[in-house]
Order: structure tokens, then C-alpha cells, then sequence
């Protein structure tokens, strides 16, 4: 299969080329970040707390002499580590779940479709709040909160694009050949519903950092001094209104990232999925 | 004290003796304030109830008003930039919006008040953060589902009878467009009555959510079960009434 036409496709999407962009930047960005932050995130020097923006300290200085720079650069590792590893997580459990669902249908599939029904029936805010609740705070705990509140709409996606491909003509042509089960759903399946996995798998991206940088904000995630985006701005609230810069540039970096998650996660959406032509 | 609180008899001894009080509705007693948890949670949900249903009715009226916007004047400029804004909306984290409506409206220019629930001004900047994202994903849904409608038969024959613009796009395109965003308006309800314990922390709003989470901190685990099960209740039932509102919009559609 060549990705050309898709990628002619989606090239025509403005929002999307910009959403992508932001991603891969951040990406890159949360790589390197150790080599490219011009300070340590962590080394204090109260002589020169909440500085205001300067060239010495483009985004200013924290309440503690920390250059906010530095640690939303450093930032941009943490937070998009947790937002990688809990939809992974997700995509993972919740694909095979809807997969064996789709695959195996009768008993099977109304097991697990109950499940999720009642699984739904919690708001991923709350499942992850309460879950926090029951495992403690912290950012493994935060992953896994936001990995099993995220299952429901993977298992779905997997199931109803299972079911479209267990009948078509390639999947009962490897049957009739004799195919085992596993390789069919391996060989054949996986790569075939893949695609609409990993677009909503995109999206997902940019709740997980929502909600991660919510839970962090809240104090359940990732703990002082460590520089994630929404424990950043939680530390800057006392001075909110003498130097907005501590709560400011975490915030508006958390919007941006999310907003490039969406906006490429709808392209692609488009682009796997064309609607009536324009 | 272990026999006292039942802490001594098997697991699902103590379960089947929770289940039996729930249902008459005692939790217990909150081990921080050893006020009843029904006390506890009964205010804090008429607060979150509040906030989240002002938040819903703002949220459908900007939502649908720039998704009935873009989806009338589509692939122009302003789809574009109204859909971008929408998704600004989807992307903007609750707490951060919280905050900077905080210095503008509060701390600069001195006009609302940014903390608690003081009057009906109190409601107007917790309510517009929390409704930020649902605002967002309804304009999207309205919009899609307007395109959708825009250009179907009924739509050309309703205009070639001569039925004017407005009705058209209220009476015919709407009403149909409506339908799914039925049940991303009743699943936004649910998110807020249940996610809004991010914005009440923001506001110091005397809500649910709130309750929720500082219980956490304090492991006052009656108010948690407590809190759960009425959000998990509220959620369930707000999308059955959403279902249920899909009958009013749509006569083809009958239960039972």
C-alpha cells in the first residue's frame, strides 16, 4: 500500500499541517529536552526569583529562581511521557478487548459489551480521581488512572471495525485456506483496523495532557518539584497576580500542545476517513 | 474501634451491610468532620448541580451558535476560523482558563467575584471555564451534522416552496442536525456534573468535586463511596434522559 494519495490528501488540510507541526516539535522537543534547556529545571536561586521575562530568562523566573523556560522545555518530556504511556496503555487493553469482542461475537462479544457499558457509565475524570483514590498519588498511578478511564472508545472502535473486516473477502479466503485464528487476527485484522485506532489514539493524546495536567494540578499527579506542566501552574497560583509569567507559560503551552494533538488527530480522521467530497 | 466499625467481619459481609444502608441512604459518618456523608454530599451536589446546568445552557447556546455559524457559511474563511476557535475551546485546560479569567475579570478589572457561591455574578466565571470544552465540542457536532442536513432534499424543497432562510435552517436543518448532538449534550452534562471538580478547586466553588478531592486527601473514604456512587447514578441517568429527548426531537423514533 503506498501513503501517497493519503498524504495528498491531508496536505490539503491546513489545520492539520500546523497541528502536526506542533506535534512534531513537542516530540522532538521532549527528546532532547536535557540538551536544549538553557538551565537546570531544578537548581534554585532565590536571588533571582520571579523575575519578569528577560533574555537572561525569555519566559521569566519561578518563586524559587527556577528558569520557567527551562522546565516547560524539561516540562514537555514529563507531560507528553505520561500522555504517550496512558494511551498506549489504553489503546492497547481497550484494542483487545473490542477485537476479541468483534472477533469471537455471540457470548464473548455481549460480556465484554456490557462491561463497557458499565465501564462508560463512569466519566474518565472521576475513574481517574478515584482510582488515584484507591492507589495512591503519583505519576504511575496517574498513567494507569487515565489508561483504564480512556479503554471504552478503543474497545469500540476496535469491535466495530472488526466486525466490517471479519467479513470480507480476504479474511474468508485465509479461512478457507485454512488460516488459525491467531494468524488471521494477526496477519489480517490488526493491520486493517490499525489505522482507525491510531487516529483515535491521536486525539487521546490531547485528553490524556488535559487530564493529566488536571490531575497534577490538583496535586494528584506529578509532585513538586518536578517540572510538569500542571503542577507548574499549580505552584504558580499564589502569584497569580504580581508575576502571572510562573502560571501563564505552562498553561498556554498546555493548550498548544493539546490544540496540535486535535487538530492533527482531525486531519488524519479526515484523511482515513473521507466524508462527501467538497 | 475494628469491631465498632465492622472492620473485623469479612469482605463481603461488610459489603452486603454497606449496599444495605446505601439503599436507605446512610453512608455513615464523614471521618473528617463527623458530619452524616448524605449532609456532605447533599450540598455539595446542589452546588456542582448548579454550576454544571448553567454551564450546559451556555455551553449549548455559544455551541450551537457557531456551529449553526461555520456550517452556513462552509469552507469560507469563517468555517475555518470558527472551527478553529471551537477546537481552541476542546484544547483549553479548565484550570489555566479558570485562572487568567481570575486576574482579568477579578483581580484587573474588579468586576466579578472569583471565589465561592455568592450570588448569581459568582456563577458567571466558574461557569463559562467549565463550559469552555463542552462549548467546543457541540459547535463541532452542530456543525457536522448541519453540513449533513444542509444538503439534503428536504432541505432544497423547503427552500424551492419558499419557506424563508430562517425557518429553513431552524425548522428543517437544525431539528434534524440536532439529533446526534442530543447525546453529546446529555454525555457534556454528565462530564460536567462529575469533571467539575477542576474548576471548583480553581473557584473555591463548595461543590462536589471539590468535596471529592480534598476527601482524598484526607482518606475520608465514606464521603468517596458516597461521592462516586451519586456521580456514577447522576451520569447514568442523564443519559437515559438523553435518549429519552431523542423521542421529543424525533417523532419517527418511539420507546416501547
Amino acid at each position: 500500500m503506498t501513503l501517497r494519495p493519503l498524504w495528498i490528501r491531508f496536505r490539503r488540510n491546513r489545520g492539520a499541517l500546523l497541528g502536526a507541526a506542533v506535534v512534531v516539535v513537542f516530540s522532538v522537543l521532549g527528546l532532547v529536552a536535557p540538551w536544549v534547556a538553557p538551565y537546570d529545571p531544578l537548581t534554585q536561586n532565590l536571588a533571582q526569583g520571579l523575575q519578569p521575562p528577560s533574555f537572561a530568562h525569555p519566559l521569566g523566573t519561578d518563586e524559587v529562581g527556577r528558569d520557567i523556560l527551562s522546565r516547560v522545555i524539561v516540562g514537555s518530556r514529563i507531560s507528553l511521557a505520561i500522555a504517550f504511556a496512558s494511551v498506549g496503555l489504553a489503546l492497547v487493553v481497550g484494542g483487545s478487548l473490542g477485537l476479541l469482542a468483534g472477533f469471537c461475537g455471540g457470548r464473548v462479544d455481549s460480556v465484554v459489551s456490557r462491561l463497557l457499558d458499565v465501564w462508560l457509565a463512569l466519566p474518565g475524570l472521576l475513574l481517574a480521581i478515584v482510582i488515584i483514590a484507591i492507589l495512591g498519588v503519583g505519576i504511575d498511578n496517574v498513567i494507569i488512572s487515565i489508561a483504564l478511564g480512556g479503554v471504552p472508545p478503543y474497545a469500540r472502535v476496535a469491535r466495530g471495525s472488526t466486525l466490517s473486516v471479519k467479513e470480507s473477502g480476504f479474511v474468508e479466503a485465509a479461512r478457507s485456506l485454512g488460516a488459525p485464528d491467531l494468524a488471521i487476527i494477526l496477519r489480517h485484522i490488526v493491520p486493517n483496523i490499525l489505522a482507525f485506532l491510531l487516529v483515535q489514539a491521536t486525539l487521546g493524546i490531547a485528553t490524556a495532557l488535559l487530564t493529566a495536567s488536571g490531575l497534577s494540578f490538583l496535586g494528584l499527579g506529578a509532585q513538586p518539584p518536578m517540572p510538569e506542566w500542571g503542577a507548574m501552574l499549580a505552584d504558580g497560583r499564589p502569584y497569580l497576580i504580581s508575576n502571572p509569567q510562573v502560571s501563564v507559560f505552562p498553561g498556554f503551552t498546555i493548550m498548544l500542545v493539546a490544540l496540535g494533538f486535535n487538530l492533527f488527530g482531525d486531519g488524519l480522521l479526515e484523511t482515513v476517513t473521507p466524508r462527501k467530497a467538497r | 474501634m475494628r469491631h465498632q466499625m465492622g472492620l473485623d467481619r469479612p469482605l463481603h459481609v461488610q459489603y452486603l451491610r454497606f449496599v444495605e444502608r446505601a439503599v436507605a441512604g446512610d453512608f455513615g459518618r464523614s471521618v473528617r468532620t463527623t458530619r452524616p456523608v448524605r449532609v456532605e454530599i447533599a450540598q455539595g451536589f446542589s452546588n456542582t448541580f448548579q454550576l454544571a446546568t448553567v454551564s450546559i445552557v451556555l455551553a449549548t447556546l455559544v455551541g450551537l451558535s457557531l456551529g449553526c455559524f461555520a456550517a452556513l457559511r462552509r469552507y469560507t474563511i469563517y468555517d475555518t476560523l470558527a472551527m478553529m476557535t471551537a477546537t481552541l475551546g476542546v484544547s483549553a485546560p479548565v484550570f489555566w482558563v479558570g485562572l487568567m479569567l481570575i486576574v482579568l475579570f477579578s483581580a484587573d478589572l474588579r468586576l466579578l467575584p472569583a471565589a465561592g457561591n455568592v450570588g448569581w455574578a459568582s456563577f458567571i466565571l466558574p461557569a463559562v471555564a467549565l463550559g469552555l470544552n463542552s462549548s467546543g465540542i457541540i459547535a463541532r457536532m452542530t456543525r457536522a451534522g448541519m453540513v449533513d442536513t444542509l444538503s439534503e432534499d428536504y432541505v432544497r424543497t423547503a427552500r424551492s416552496k419558499g419557506v424563508t432562510e430562517t425557518a429553513v435552517v431552524i425548522r428543517h436543518a437544525l431539528k434534524n442536525a440536532m439529533i446526534p448532538a442530543i447525546t453529546v449534550l446529555g454525555l457534556q452534562y454528565g462530564y460536567l456534573l462529575a469533571g467539575a471538580a477542576i474548576t471548583e478547586t480553581v473557584f473555591a466553588w463548595p461543590g462536589l468535586g471539590r468535596l471529592m478531592v480534598d476527601s482524598i486527601g484526607y482518606r475520608d473514604y465514606p464521603v468517596i463511596q458516597a461521592g462516586v456512587l451519586v456521580v456514577g447514578v447522576g451520569f447514568t441517568l442523564i443519559n437515559l434522559l438523553a435518549d429519552l429527548g431523542y423521542a421529543v426531537v424525533d417523532p419517527r423514533i418511539r420507546y416501547g
